[in-house]
Parts: C-alpha cells; sequence; structure tokens
C-alpha cells in the first residue's frame, strides 16, 4: 500500500531548479531510501515532503491525504515524523524532555489550562513521560533519561532525535542522513535501529548518502539527480542501472561507491 | 527519592501497575514540589517583613519591587523560556498604567475595572504587535520592540489632551476592596505582594507543563520545535501577549498606588532595566525573576549615599556580576548551594560522567 506519494514536484530558488517534476512513492511498513549526488535536490524534496518549503507545482499525498504546504507541525498528528541532518536536539533539556516534546502534537492543551493546571494536564504530564520513556528505551537512551541532551556524545544524540521522532508512534519516519558523521560501528548500530523501525511497522524515508547502510537496509530505491528521478527500484536493480552510474560517477565505472 | 548512580536498572523497568507515587521518574513533580515549598517560604517571609519595616519609604521601595515582579515575571516566560527578546514591555506596563488612569478618572470607571479593560486591550494591541515582529529573530526583535515602544511613549507625550501629555496625569484614584482602600504605602505592600505572589503560580504552572515545555524548545531550536508538533508561531505569540498583561497589570497597580503616571516612567529605558533585571536575576527561572526586581531595584536606592557617582558604581557592580555570574544570581546560587551541600547528590549531568564519555571528537561534527 502507497503511503507516502510524491507527484510531479518542481521548486525553483531564483533561478536554480531545486527540484524539476519529481515524482516517486513509498510504501507503507517498508523503508525507502532516497539518494543522489550532492545538489540532487534531496533536501528540498524532504522540506517540501515536510512543510519547510512550499512547492511550486506539484503534490505531496500522505496516507491518502494531500499535505502540499501544510505546516510542519501538524505532520506529527498525521503520523509523519522526521529527523534533521543537523539534529534540532533542545540542548538545554534532558533526554526524557527532548523526547516528551516530540509528542508535543498529540496532546491537546493550551496555554490557559496549563497555567491553571487543570487535572487532565497533569494525566496528561504523567503519559507523555511514560511513552518517552519508552521510546528512550527503544534507543538505548533510557539510562541517561536526566541527562542534558546537549552534553551528549554525537553519536547518541542522533539516536536521541530518533526517538523523539518515534513517540509518537508515527506511521512514517523521515530519516535525514542519519549516519552521517558516525563511525563504523555506530552506524552499523544505526542500521540495525531503522530496521528495528521497520519491525515494530513504521516505514521510512531514508536519505542517505552512506550506500552500504542503503543497500543493507533498503526495499527500495529512489535515485534523484538534477531534481527529477532517474531510477527507482529494488537495491540490487538500481545499482546496476547505467544511468544511475554514469549520474554518480559520471560514467564507466561500476557502481560501487565506498561500500 | 533517588539513589546516587541508580542507572538504567531502576528507570528502566516499565512496572506499569505497581504503586504510582514510588515508581514516578525523579524527574517530574519535584520542581514544581521545590517550587510550591520556596513560594510558600516567601510568602511568610513578605508577611513577616511589616514587623521590621520602619519608615513608609521602606515599604515604597518594596512596593515597586512587587510591581517590577509581575513584569519580570511575565517578561521571563518570554525571554527566558521562549526564548524571544523584548525591549517594548514598559510600553505595555506603560499602556496598562495608562489605561487604568484614564478610564478610572476621566471616565470614573470602577479602578478594578479599569484594570481589567485595559489588560484586555493590552492583549489586543500585544497580538497586533507580536504577530509581525514574532517573525523576526534576535536583533531584528529586537529593533521592532524598541521602535514600538519609542511609538507609544510618542503618543502618551504628544497626545496630551487625554494622557496629560509629558507633565503626567494626576489624580488616579486608589483600589479598593469592601471599604478597605490600599491608598498607604503600608496597605498597598499586601496588594501588591499579593498580586505579585499569585501571579508567579500560574507563570510556574506553565512552566512545568507540556507547553512550558514547548516554549523551551522554541528556544533551542525553533525547526526542531515546529516537526515535534509545536505551533512555534502560535506559542510566540501566546506567551509575548500573555506576558504584555502581565505588565499592564503592573502598570495599572502602579497608577493606582501612585495617583500619577507621567511618560518618563515607560520609556525605552525602563524596558532596558526590565530586560537588564530578567539577565542579572537569571534568565529561565522565576526565581531569578525576584533576585533581579529585588536587586536592581533597591540597589539603586542604596546606592543613593553615593550621590553624583551612584550610577558608576551601579554600572560597575552590573558589569563585576555579569562576568562572574553569567546566567544570572539565580543560577549562580543553586550551583554555590549544591557544591556547598557535597554535590553530586542528583545523578544528572556531572562533570565525571561527561569527560568519561567524551571520545576526544569534539561535541559537534559537521
Amino acid at each position: 500500500m502507497t503511503l507516502l506519494a510524491v507527484r510531479d514536484l518542481s521548486v525553483a530558488f531564483g533561478g536554480i531548479r531545486a527540484l524539476d517534476a519529481a515524482s516517486f512513492t513509498a510504501r507503507a511498513g517498508a523503508i525507502t531510501a532516497l539518494i543522489g549526488p550532492n545538489g540532487a535536490g534531496k533536501t528540498t524534496l524532504v522540506n517540501c515532503v515536510t512543510g519547510m518549503v512550499r512547492p511550486d507545482s506539484g503534490s505531496v499525498t500522505f496516507d491518502g491525504r494531500d499535505i502540499t504546504g501544510m505546516a510542519a507541525h501538524r505532520l506529527p498528528r498525521l503520523g509523519l515524523a522526521r529527523t534533521f541532518q543537523h539534529l534540532r536536539v533542545f540542548g538545554s533539556m534532558s533526554l526524557l524532555e527532548n523526547v516528551m516534546v516530540g509528542l508535543h502534537g498529540h496532546v491537546r492543551t493550551g496555554m490557559l489550562s496549563s497555567m491553571l493546571r487543570l487535572p487532565g494536564v497533569r494525566r496528561t504530564e504523567r503519559a507523555m513521560r511514560d511513552a518517552a520513556m519508552q521510546a528512550l528505551d527503544f534507543a538505548g537512551l533510557s539510562g541517561r533519561a536526566d541527562e542534558a541532551a546537549g552534553l551528549l556524545p554525537y553519536g547518541d544524540q542522533k539516536r536521541l532525535v530518533l526517538a523523539r521522532a518515534l513517540v509518537g508512534d508515527p506511521r512514517m519516519i523521515l530519516l535525514d542522513e542519519p549516519v552521517a558523521g558516525l563511525n563504523p560501528a555506530e552506524t552499523h548500530e544505526m542500521g540495525g535501529l531503522i530496521l528495528a523501525l521497520r519491525a515494530r511497522g513504521v516505514a521510512v524515508l531514508l536519505i542517505e548518502h552512506d550506500m552500504s547502510l542503503v543497500m543493507r537496509v533498503s526495499d527500495a530505491v529512489v535515485v534523484l539527480c538534477s531534481g527529477a528521478k532517474i531510477a527507482e527500484g529494488a537495491p540490487g536493480e538500481v545499482k546496476r542501472n547505467p544511468e544511475v552510474v554514469n549520474a554518480y560517477l559520471g560514467g564507466g565505472e561500476e557502481f560501487g561507491l565506498h561500500a | 527519592m533517588t539513589v546516587p548512580g541508580t542507572g538504567p536498572g531502576t528507570v528502566k523497568t516499565p512496572a506499569p501497575a505497581s504503586s504510582g507515587s514510588s515508581t514516578r521518574h525523579p524527574l517530574f513533580t519535584p520542581p514544581a514540589r521545590r517550587f510550591m515549598r520556596g513560594w510558600l517560604a516567601l510568602a511568610v517571609a513578605m508577611a513577616l517583613l511589616p514587623l521590621a519595616l520602619r519608615s513608609g519609604y521602606q515599604f515604597t521601595v518594596l512596593n515597586v519591587v512587587a510591581v517590577n515582579l509581575i513584569v519580570v515575571t511575565g517578561l521571563n516566560l518570554l525571554m527566558g523560556y521562549a526564548g524571544q527578546i523584548s525591549y517594548g514591555h514598559a510600553a505595555f506596563f506603560g499602556m496598562g498604567a495608562y489605561g487604568s488612569a484614564i478610564l478610572s478618572t476621566t471616565h470614573g470607571v470602577d479602578p478594578w475595572l479599569a484594570m481589567g479593560v485595559s489588560a484586555c486591550g493590552v492583549a489586543v494591541a500585544a497580538a497586533a504587535v507580536g504577530v509581525p515582529t514574532l517573525r523576526l529573530k534576535g536583533n531584528y526583535l529586537v529593533m521592532a520592540t524598541l521602535g514600538f515602544n519609542l511609538i507609544v511613549d510618542v503618543i502618551l507625550v504628544q497626545w496630551s489632551d487625554v494622557t496629560g501629555g509629558s507633565s503626567g496625569f494626576v489624580g488616579v484614584p486608589p483600589l479598593s476592596v469592601a471599604g478597605i482602600s490600599f491608598d498607604t504605602d503600608r496597605s498597598f505592600y499586601w496588594l501588591a505582594w499579593g498580586v505579585a505572589l499569585l501571579l508567579l503560580i500560574p507563570a510556574r504552572n506553565l512552566v512545568h507543563s507540556p507547553v512550558g515545555r514547548a516554549l523551551r524548545a522554541i528556544h533551542d531550536s525553533e525547526p526542531g520545535a515546529e516537526a515535534c508538533g509545536v505551533p512555534t508561531a502560535s506559542y510566540k505569540v501566546q506567551v509575548f501577549v500573555l506576558s504584555a498583561v502581565f505588565a499592564s497589570l503592573a502598570g495599572s497597580l502602579h497608577a493606582h498606588y501612585l495617583g500619577i503616571v507621567a511618560p518618563k516612567t515607560f520609556d525605552i529605558f525602563k524596558s532596558v532595566e526590565f530586560v537588564t533585571m530578567c539577565l542579572i536575576g537569571g534568565m529561565g527561572s522565576l526565581w531569578g525573576g525576584l533576585a533581579g526586581a529585588l536587586l536592581l531595584t533597591v540597589l539603586p536606592q542604596m546606592l543613593g549615599v553615593f550621590e553624583e557617582h551612584h550610577d558608576l558604581i551601579f554600572g560597575a557592580i552590573l558589569l563585576v556580576m555579569l562576568i562572574f555570574m553569567p546566567r544570572g544570581v539565580s543560577p549562580w546560587l543553586r550551583d554555590l548551594l549544591k557544591k556547598g551541600l557535597g554535590g553530586g547528590k542528583r545523578p544528572g549531568v556531572s562533570r565525571d560522567s561527561r569527560d568519561s564519555r567524551d571520545r576526544g571528537d569534539g561535541e559537534v561534527r559537521p
């Protein structure tokens, strides 16, 4: 079943066409990788899907619902969560608090009811804390729940933002370069977490440069180049696609990359 | 409650049905409870303090502290928690004061009602100012709010038919409850501190709620908060309006207490003073607001003995404080107390545990 469908998405920044009628779909419960050389438009595509950039034309459908240009803060409630390449950890807050913020789209509290501390607020708070502890547990961080997130090593912060995205029980998580800057051991561990997400029934849209990880975990790969899709299919097929090889290496050689 | 060093084992165990309060995570509820203990102590102290005070002048200074505390409490929610800087809060303070003064004197409205109507008016004005300006960040937000304060200042001076112009507005009636009029320094002391203490409670409730956490998340990373489902634009406007209403209520108290309002009290320098109170006291701490309001109100009075040098000495003191307590008085005191009690009582973020995890490759990678 198609969960996310991107149709003919185009975005131009001034004279630069970042996306040129890009289209692809991602299935529910599967890991779909979005790859492409630097400047291919991956980040712009992610920003369009997550409401950070409004596309000039085209549409984004999630779970049968048109979410084109929808405000970013409404998406978690619909079941679409994300992480950032530049983490965006809430550095002054504890790990637990970071993950609890990840539930904000799901709670119904206003400023006034919070100030009056109506009983509902306290109940919500307790439920949020329990869910956040479970998500931290998934990321292997529950033992550090009350440490300050800003002091956490980079690799742990990467897992923290994963927990923050997962805590709202989304149908799909968009992971923007989850292993960039990680060492091989940490990369392997992150790969395991991504597979564990799929095992929980969460679909993953993986934007990543690390080809060995992409080949290891993906069910489908979409290749973007110069703002348009040039290939789509199973990892093995895409790897042998001559156009993809050409895009990455300028022609000729085998598409081996740094695997 | 927590034993030092209890790590994953104790926290991890889900214990779904086991006795409620004992399995609570150590991080939550205690801060709120700790706050209430401090609040009660402060309330008792302020109730007993009049026994030790001699002159009406001492009451006057403390009354000004209470009024400033109300403004700073609101401003702290905006600056210390949501991370949005406003150099325009003297304008809201002034609008509350003039609103109360004009309504109750010129139009004969009951002072309490005048106070409420002014606060509603200020809320609308703050929303109108906040929606466009809160899209701005950092220095631009500072400039926009400063500009707003200048405009309000000019209006207060120039619209002299209504406001009394630069010489001010006189004859504002005092507030009263059931025949008791708060028209003396002593009687107003109870009202001012009563309101200031009372308003600390909703502020504390907000801080210790999901919304308060979302505000801090906005402070740390706006895109991050937005992606977590926090409607950042709306929350920023809401907390801006809330802090403006606090300032308006303080302004109304100020007007009914002194019986006279003058535009000079509400110029940009007053805004700077409010921001300095937040900074010196400690942003992101409600007690910091108290420390800041107390220090910056009482200190200049005490320095009066130095006559023409008092500004110089006041500036030097502020400078020294910012150098040695960059996060403000309140966090500095807290650290000092923790150290004094032997430190490391909580398993939180100690330097040792951090060092052992640091693999020497820097904290932030590109």
